[in-house]
């Protein structure tokens, strides 16, 4: 019964990489734009699967405004802030064994310094991991996924992709999710005891909790926006690069220089593919 | 996600607070990168949090800052990238006002959310080969929560220094914006009049809010 589930479920994640790959390939057909500021827009977007992404996402915001908007809105509004940061830290805390495996397979000893003794500190002192002591003292949160580890390890991106329900994302990055939650401890013993409602219920949760966060930070960015999928795509890909910078990089991030007299410079940042 | 999104705030929120520091009047005499931010950030928070603002009001005012303290001219061109040269003088004109009035329309009614969080210079850095600094500062909220990043690109240090582009939580204004218009020119076959009629919309329903 046990081993049947766990065939399952990585059935199941197979399934999911190679309709991925498939996608990827089936997308990899369209075709490259002539004029020379369109192809410097296109390989900018560096999305070949952009009308299918629309479509998803498209999906995901009729879903957010039917579902997990108006969810995520009143679990803000009835669960009061204390109890809601508990939540957030407890299950950041969970998250810690993962960050851990990340932090050394990217030869972080610092980072994995930090990420155990959070773990330990706020698991004893902030009582099961409901408080962050550890953040009040300086030992700030900070996420390491699979993704950036690959990243770290020199792999490229590649295409946008926009996942259903999961969001914006990439080949890299939702690969590095699949390896996450296969090395994750809780869900490995959930899955080997069969409590299966226990990985389901975390994700529920922690959606709920990232949701509730954003509500009003992604209704003005919509408002703001002309075109509210590029925002989100643009968005994803630079938090992104800032998270695999570990964001307090010591080295200014090399934006393209806004200059008038190098006017090659206009032409940002991947103006060498288009010559 | 959860690592993505938990950003997407800090971006939200640093856009306004954001907005308070950049918005900063004249030069510092000294030349000093850090010294300009500062105090435009500090000018920002003082004229354009006062309480019973009017938003007309508020926006003169958040306009006046912008263009003393940012070059918007230089900002608008590299946003439009290739596309600039597709601009007759005419439309250039209108563009430089479009997109002068979009930033004035996103930005500024942020300041009226202002909670009392302070402003503070970390750091500056040089980058000499494209004549310019990047000031790393942070936003920090009143109840001691996570601080904001931000980092302001500065050029022209030495005598009129003008900022170029604002970054939150390593998230570029500039190249957003950069990919949103050229997004909007490519899906209407290339041609540049396409951004001007959205951006002309959407001045036009920001406005009625």
């Amino acid at each position: 019964m046990i081993s049947r589930t766990k065939k399952y479920l990585g059935d199941m994640k197979a399934g999911f990489a190679i309709a991925l790959i498939g996608l990827l390939m089936l997308g990899g057909c369209a075709g490259v734009p002539e004029d020379p500021a369109d192809r410097e827009a296109y390989y900018e977007a560096n999305d070949p699967i952009e009308p299918f992404n629309r479509a998803v996402f498209s999906f995901n915001r009729g879903l957010d405004a039917v579902f997990f908007k108006p969810i995520a809105a009143i679990y803000r509004d009835t669960v009061p802030d204390a109890l809601r940061d508990g939540i957030h830290n407890f299950l950041n805390n969970l998250k810690s064994p993962v960050i851990l495996a990340n932090n050394l397979l990217q030869g972080d000893l610092q980072g994995a310094k930090v990420t155990v003794s959070r773990f330990a500190t706020n698991t004893v002192a902030g009582f099961g991991g409901f408080g962050d002591p550890a953040g009040d003292l300086g030992a700030k949160y900070r996420g390491e996924d699979f993704g950036q580890t690959l990243a770290v390890w020199g792999l490229g991106e590649g295409p946008y992709l926009m996942l259903p329900i999961f969001g914006p994302s990439n080949p890299r990055d939702a690969s590095g999710m699949v390896v996450d939650s296969l090395i994750d401890p809780v869900t490995m013993w959930a899955d080997n005891t069969d409590r299966n409602a226990i990985p389901i219920g975390r994700i529920i949760v922690r959606g709920l909790d990232e949701r509730s966060r954003f509500i009003k930070t992604l209704d003005d960015l919509e408002k703001s926006s002309l075109d509210f999928y590029v925002t989100i795509r643009s968005l994803y890909r630079q938090l992104r690069a800032d998270a695999i910078r570990n964001g307090a990089s010591d080295d200014p991030i090399p934006t393209p220089s806004i200059s008038l007299e190098e006017d090659e410079s206009l032409l940002g940042p991947r103006a060498e593919l288009v010559k | 996600m959860s690592s993505i999104f938990r950003p997407f705030l800090f971006v939200c929120l640093t856009v306004f607070v954001g907005t308070l520091v950049m918005q900063g009047p004249l030069a510092a005499q000294n030349g000093d990168a850090g010294a300009f931010v500062k105090t435009l950030g500090d000018k920002a928070i003082q004229t354009l949090t006062v309480k019973d603002l009017s938003e007309a009001e508020r926006e003169e005012r958040f306009r006046a800052l912008l263009r003393d303290g940012f070059d918007v001219k230089r900002i608008g061109l590299f946003v439009l990238g290739r596309y600039s040269r597709k601009l007759s003088p005419a439309m250039a004109t209108e563009y430089n006002a479009l997109f002068e009035d979009l930033i004035v329309a996103t930005y500024s009614a942020r300041f009226g959310e202002y909670s009392g969080q302070s402003f503070v210079i970390k750091r500056v850095a040089e980058q000499p080969e494209q004549s310019a600094s990047i000031v790393m500062s942070e936003i920090r909220p009143l109840d001691g929560g996570p601080p904001i990043r931000v980092d302001w690109q500065v050029r022209g240090a030495a005598l009129d220094p003008k900022i170029v582009d604002v970054r939150v939580e390593g998230v570029s204004m500039s190249i957003t914006q950069r990919e949103e218009f050229s997004a909007v020119i490519k899906q209407n076959g290339g041609k540049v009049d396409s951004l001007l009629e959205a951006l002309r919309k959407k001045a036009a329903k920001l406005k009625s809010k």
